[in-house]
């Protein structure tokens, strides 16, 4: 695990004998640096070190920044060419042309990329119309957050680029990722993202039709633009409706930013969700699922005896979202690993950052940290890491 | 001899408007929402004509309790301020034209939400026989029909207002969904801003009932207020708009279930985007059983909501039978039109009987089965005959879902120990002087065995003259207080110690904590002013404390200071719209 601060950057190194390693990166991005830590370019020179200039596969959670920023090739990303991944595994959302297939038993994929795709141009949109406010202002975090979900294009091009010649994956839970060539041995299983069309609970039924992002794209950044409803007091005669707009001054913004955070949530629940499965060990790597995600394969359509058997005996859990609380199932996971009796009990590593990332629900959460630090379960903290040793943590299974 | 017969010449205009004929008007609504139509073969949009009590506006529209403000807060623009028009027919007011003709302007929109919220708080007014204040100073509530470009509604008690979000369409700004426009929404959202004024304490921190008292009860008072509207069952029994009677088959109690009643529960909050209407679907659909209790999902205030829902629910199937039952000849088809306006009678029954009951529960600490003991109790008051048992199937119903009827105690005022004194009272007082109030529990504190050395407030006093089914009046104060004790957990541990019971402290806990118990009760007084009925929730039920302080403290539930019970750290507007997160969602958080 490197300590990138706000984000994920995960290198797994498999050991085969006669002395040969094969090499995984799981997400490359940041939002904000820690102490100790590399700036993100240089990451890339550091990654390409330590895996022997070569990598078997490149796996992309989702395309949130704090998990793609480095491979934009103003920041890391041409050391990451460098390294010519044999395979590429991203969701299926991630997939060229998903936004435009006319084919109709893709109606309702389609429908959820463009979606997502309006909404990013939103994103962007609103990131722009609050440029300069401050950061703890709620002008500021509407900034803030959707600067976070602006897609970065230059990195996903260059993705793009690497996955090319069969080399990339776009994956849906259940499907198999085709990965025994580049990594023979080690198994790997997509427990998420879902299709839309087979499980309800990652669809809105209003945040995922076009139209509602493209209304919103209308009004929103332009009404953010206005100095605060200023020009709409003067307008008012005096009364009760001068004081409710007073008092609702405020509660625009808020609107938006649930909004945005809307968007968070669905961008999130692209992440792919892959158990790790080599030399018998279990590593499990959710990027940033929330719960319409992990569902799917904890209590629905995916799930099954074998595979809660798995993840009762899990080796290693990479701390879902940095450690917020609505990204490690608590009813869905925690029970496995402290049912009496349990013959392994995870180690969490959590790849994370203190400080304000949404003031009402802190991340990580507090409540989740006092669990998983309690034994029999134990956690590495990216933002703990002793001095001297902040760049990144190992550990051998 | 001749008769003379004193007469007015009364105007039949007053200010150039018709008169209002008597003390209520007629209005349309859109009875669902605007996506429900009348039948397969009618594609008009389903509405009714409703009540409510009459009243001079002023442009908003504005009246007596409520204010309409078209404010987009994203802009923070205020629209035009629409008048609200009265008309004698109203199948042409501007709701009826606007269901005429497919598009909902300005002003339907406005007279919608109006009407709706207005006949909703008429309804709580009539079922408890009294006026019901809001939760703040002054008197009308704001209702602002498109706020937010959003899929949702809520309650917002720091800016005194409902705030409804509207989203979608096309650019011209056709085919755009209302939120205000859902009767069950506005409904739903004007019982909160009204059992806040009732109860203002169910929001506090305490054990999940308390919270999922509020959103069961709005589901409720929405589920009930759409069915009580006949064209909704009339809709539901016979969608195809064809026929006029129905064969038995139709109406047997299975079939009232999988057919109108679960067909309402799917269409019934579809238009929000927080699956809040999940919640109401799944209510309707549960099954009766005591599973749930062992379902760590069910200590979720949202989800635990349902339960109370469920039991209502089927209470209203099976008082919904009970009625076609007894009017039909076994085997002989029966008239659509009977049919529904029984069904749409048994909703509005039951829905008083629940409302009434909302004056008997403890205003604090409230628990499931206080509600069930107190519909018994209110209904018990105002229809002592109950001959179609309806108290019976309700208990039946409660009970087959795992909440039972607390035993009723009897508190005989012959004898010397049980002996009420009214002596020093002033009796026209007690009807509405909290500070009289608190004398009667004074004076009598050992008999009533409420230990009055800790601090005590009474916190209502309301008179109320409530008229049961059959025209029985009967004249009641209902009065409630709330007692508050402060004190580090090991303290509060020792005083229970000397009160022989045992207060629990969770594992890991600082004994030093600070917390506050809760208790309080809601005390009946007769139209002679003699106390009826006292439901209590003793501050000193140690189990129920212990009980609270674990869930307290299993939830995080502390303010910024790490005290547990005093306020849970959130905002007082943040809390309703936490009520409204996904129930899945909400029991996985950490």
């Amino acid at each position: 695990m490197y300590n990138v601060g706000f984000g994920d950057c995960f290198l797994l190194t498999f050991r085969y004998p006669g002395g040969s390693d094969r090499h995984m990166l799981i997400d490359y991005g940041t939002n904000a640096a820690g102490d100790g830590g590399l700036p993100l370019d240089e990451l890339g020179l550091r990654i390409a070190a330590d895996c022997g200039g070569k990598l078997a596969a490149v796996v992309l959670s989702h395309r949130h920044r704090d998990h793609i920023k480095g491979f934009d090739p103003a920041v890391g990303g041409l050391a990451i060419k460098g390294l010519q991944p044999d395979v590429v595994l991203r969701p299926w959302t991630e997939e060229p042309g998903v936004e435009d297939n006319a084919n109709p038993a893709f109606a309702m994929r389609r429908k959820l990329a463009r979606s997502l795709l309006t909404a990013e141009d939103l994103a962007g949109d609103l990131s722009q119309a609050v440029l300069g406010a401050k950061g703890n202002t709620l002008r500021g975090r509407i900034g803030s957050f959707s600067a976070r979900q602006v897609k970065n294009k230059d990195a996903v091009t260059l993705l793009e680029e690497l996955s090319r010649d069969d080399r990339g994956r776009y994956l849906s839970a259940g499907e198999d990722p085709n990965t025994d060539e580049a990594l023979p041995g080690v198994r790997l299983t997509v427990l998420g993202p879902p299709l839309p069309d087979d499980w309800p609970a990652v669809r809105r039924q209003r945040s995922d039709d076009p139209e509602y992002w493209f209304r919103l794209r209308e009004s929103l950044p332009s009404a953010l633009l206005l100095e605060d409803g200023a020009a709409a007091a003067s307008d008012l005669p005096l009364g009760p409706e001068a004081w409710l707009v007073d008092r609702l001054r405020a509660e625009g913004l808020h609107s938006t930013l649930r909004i945005v955070l809307t968007l968070d949530d669905a961008l999130n629940n692209t992440s792919l969700i892959l158990l790790i499965e080599a030399a018998g060990k279990k590593l499990l790597f959710p990027g940033d699922a929330q719960i319409e995600n992990w569902s799917y394969s904890l209590s629905g359509p995916g799930s099954s005896d074998e595979l809660r058997a798995k993840l009762s005996a899990l080796d290693f859990y990479k701390v879902g979202h940095h450690g917020s609380r609505n990204a490690t199932p608590k009813l869905g996971l925690l029970p496995l690993w402290l049912a009496p009796g349990a013959a392994t009990v995870p180690v969490a590593f959590m790849s994370t950052l203190e400080g304000p990332y949404d003031d009402a629900y802190p991340v990580p959460s507090q409540p989740l940290v006092d669990q998983l630090i309690k034994p029999p379960l134990s956690l590495v903290r990216s933002d703990q890491l002793p001095l001297g040793a902040q760049v990144f943590v190992d550990k051998e299974l | 001899m001749t008769i003379e017969r004193f007469i007015e010449a009364i105007e039949p205009f007053v200010d150039g408007k018709p008169r209002a004929a008597g003390r209520t008007r007629q209005f349309t609504v859109v009875a669902q929402d605007p996506s429900v139509r009348v039948s397969a073969n009618d594609p008009t949009i389903l509405s009714s004509v409703v009540e409510i009590p009459a009243e001079k506006y002023l442009p908003g529209p504005r009246g007596i309790r409520f204010q309409v403000v078209d404010l987009d807060t994203a802009s923070g623009k205020v629209g035009s301020q629409s008048e609200m028009e009265l008309v004698t027919d109203p199948k042409v007011d501007a709701v009826g034209r606007a269901i005429a003709a497919g598009a909902f302007g300005a002003a339907a929109r406005a007279q919608n939400v109006y009407v709706v919220a207005a006949r909703t708080l008429a309804t709580f007014e009539q079922a408890l026989g009294r006026r019901i204040p809001w939760s703040f100073p002054g008197h009308q509530l704001y209702l602002i029909p498109a706020a937010m470009q959003e899929a949702q509604a809520f309650y917002d008690p720091d800016t005194n207002g409902i705030l409804f979000g509207s989203f979608g369409g096309k650019a011209d700004g056709t085919g755009r969904a209302y939120t205000c426009l859902s009767y069950d929404i506005v409904a739903h959202e004007t019982t909160h801003a009204i059992l806040d004024g009732m109860r203002h304490r169910f929001t506090e921190p305490g054990l999940p009932d308390q919270a999922a008292f509020h959103e069961a009860l709005a589901d409720i008072v929405a589920l009930l207020s759409v069915f009580s509207m006949k064209e909704v069952p009339r809709r539901l029994l016979d969608r195809q708009g064809v026929g006029d009677f129905l064969p038995p088959e139709l109406l047997t109690l299975e079939a009232l279930q999988e057919g109108p009643l679960f067909g309402l529960a799917e269409e019934l909050g579809a238009a929000d985007d927080d699956h809040r209407g999940d919640a109401l679907r799944r209510s309707v659909k549960m099954p009766p059983g005591t599973a749930w209790k062992m379902d760590p999902r069910y200590k979720e205030p949202h989800q635990l909501g349902e339960v109370l829902v469920a039991a209502v629910a089927q209470t209203l199937l099976r008082m919904w039978h009970g009625r076609i039952v007894k009017l039909v000849k076994e085997g002989t088809p029966v008239s659509v039109q009977l049919a529904a306006e029984e069904g749409a009678k048994s909703a509005s029954h039951l829905l008083s009987m629940c409302i009434r009951a909302i004056d008997y529960t403890p205003p604090i600490e409230f628990l499931f089965e206080d509600f069930l003991d107190a519909i018994i109790a209110a209904d018990t008051e105002v229809a002592p005959d109950d001959e179609h048992h309806y108290r019976d199937t309700l208990k039946e119903v409660f009970e087959s879902y795992g909440i039972m009827d607390p035993l009723d105690i009897d508190h005989d005022v012959s004898t010397p120990s049980g002996r009420l004194d009214y002596g020093s009272l002033h009796l026209d007082e007690l009807r509405n002087d909290p500070d009289e109030v608190f004398r009667f529990i004074w004076e009598n504190a050992r008999a009533l065995d409420i230990k009055t050395q800790y601090y005590l407030a009474v916190e209502t006093v309301e008179p109320a003259r409530r008229v049961g089914p059959d025209g029985f009046v009967v004249y009641e104060t209902a009065a409630s207080y709330v007692q508050l004790l402060d004190g580090s957990v090991a303290s509060l541990a020792k005083l229970a110690e000397t009160q022989l019971q045992e207060f629990r402290i969770p594992p890991g806990l600082d004994p030093s904590t600070r917390i506050q118990i809760q208790g309080g009760g809601a005390l009946i007084f007769d139209e002679f002013g003699r106390a009826k009925f006292h439901q209590r929730k003793s501050i000193f039920g140690w189990d129920r404390q212990s009980d609270r302080l674990a869930y307290l403290v299993e939830k995080g539930k502390k303010n910024r200071k790490g005290e547990f019970g005093f306020s849970d750290g959130t905002s007082l507007g943040q809390r309703f719209r936490l009520l409204h997160l996904p129930s899945d969602v909400a029991s996985e958080q950490w």
